[in-house]
């Protein structure tokens, strides 16, 4: 399955948002993801070409 | 929309691993609220008649915790008031700034700004060495806390979070630093400090800020690429990933430490008179030698 993170293509293995933040090397923990604007779970399925836009967790000093 | 359903049948927009329980936005702030209510009760962090100096640095931590103090101060009769030191970071502490002074403009908050080059004689961005992060850590939980006891207020409220509170076990730990975890107050300098978010993840703050409309600056401070909190952070973010509950169960390990044995004293430093653990406290330390540089 193909998915965007932020607007780059990532080839996902597995079926769910931590599969695709895995997939990118990205930490579950780091990330909240919304799609459509939409915050989603991190085992919320996911469809092909799905387009995810991740929130940095960490911020500040 | 989305398939994974809170308990109460809206759709979910988080996941808390370690109860393997979906929530709604809607939940999810009831819960965080419960959460706030609950740490200030259990430990009477907040008293009728407290004047609370909240310390606001713009980041979500703090602006959430703004927004959480203002809602309080409708149900208790208590007053507050926002301080935030601006270290004189270019581009950082500036933007940040602005983003507290709309939202305390806005709650009719006021709001006090105190600078590292009035209090120290120069800002961050002119201290040309290392060490940005021990000095200005220092210099900041200083200045909070002279601050708030020069303006009136009983308690600080600052933003730390479930993930603060674990990284600084868990730094405590690898400097091999009993002493930190468990000391005690002993100056009447020093302002009660309470934090009424310690129990809530880092992650479910942004996720109730983002549900909540609440604005926050999302910049990283442009110094603390080279930090050892930083480094621990991604070890214990890590660890939470594939151990769900890590994060809780080592602030629980501090909890615990704290009680074994005698603990540390703060009392006052022989130079400026203000609270320390040591005989001159680490912001004397650092000021000579930001006199000397």
């Amino acid at each position: 399955m193909k998915v965007k993170i932020n607007g780059k293509l990532v080839l996902v293995k597995g079926k769910t948002v931590k599969d695709a933040l895995n997939s990118a090397k990205i930490n579950s923990e780091t990330v909240l993801v919304k799609r459509k604007g939409q915050l989603i779970p991190q085992d919320e399925p996911l469809k092909d070409n799905d387009a995810l836009e991740l929130i940095a967790v960490i911020s500040g000093g | 929309m989305n398939s994974q359903k809170c308990n109460c049948g809206k759709p979910a927009v988080y996941l808390r691993l370690n109860e393997g329980r979906h929530y709604c936005g809607l939940c999810l702030t009831r819960q965080i609220e419960r959460n706030f209510t609950k740490t200030i009760a259990k430990e009477n962090m907040v008293k009728k008649g407290d004047s609370i100096a909240v310390g606001v640095s713009g980041g979500k931590d703090s602006m959430v915790l703004l927004h959480l103090m203002n809602k309080l101060r409708k149900k208790v009769p208590i007053k507050i008031f926002a301080i935030t030191i601006d270290e004189g970071i270019k581009g950082y502490r500036n933007k940040s700034l602005a983003v507290v002074a709309d939202l305390t403009k806005e709650m009719e908050i006021e709001h006090h700004v105190f600078s590292f080059k009035d209090e120290i004689g120069a800002s961050l961005d002119e201290l040309k060495e290392s060490k940005f992060c021990t000095k200005c850590g220092v210099f900041r939980r200083y200045m909070l806390n002279k601050k708030s006891r020069e303006l009136g207020a009983t308690k600080l409220a600052v933003g730390h979070n479930l993930d603060d509170e674990a990284q600084s076990v868990l730094m405590n730990v690898m400097r091999g630093d009993v002493g930190r975890i468990k000391r005690k107050n002993g100056s009447n300098k020093f302002v009660p400090r309470i934090k009424p978010l310690k129990n809530i993840p880092e992650k479910e703050l942004v996720a109730y800020a983002i549900i909540n409309n609440i604005p926050y600056f999302e910049g990283e401070c442009p110094y603390s690429f080279d930090n050892m909190r930083r480094d621990v952070q991604t070890i214990i973010n890590e660890m939470e990933a594939k151990h769900p509950g890590t994060k809780n169960q080592i602030v629980k390990f501090g909890q615990k430490v704290r009680f074994v044995k005698e603990p540390q004293n703060i009392k006052d430093c022989s130079k400026c008179g203000e609270p320390s653990s040591q005989e001159v406290c680490k912001a004397c330390q650092l000021r000579e030698e930001v006199k000397k540089s």
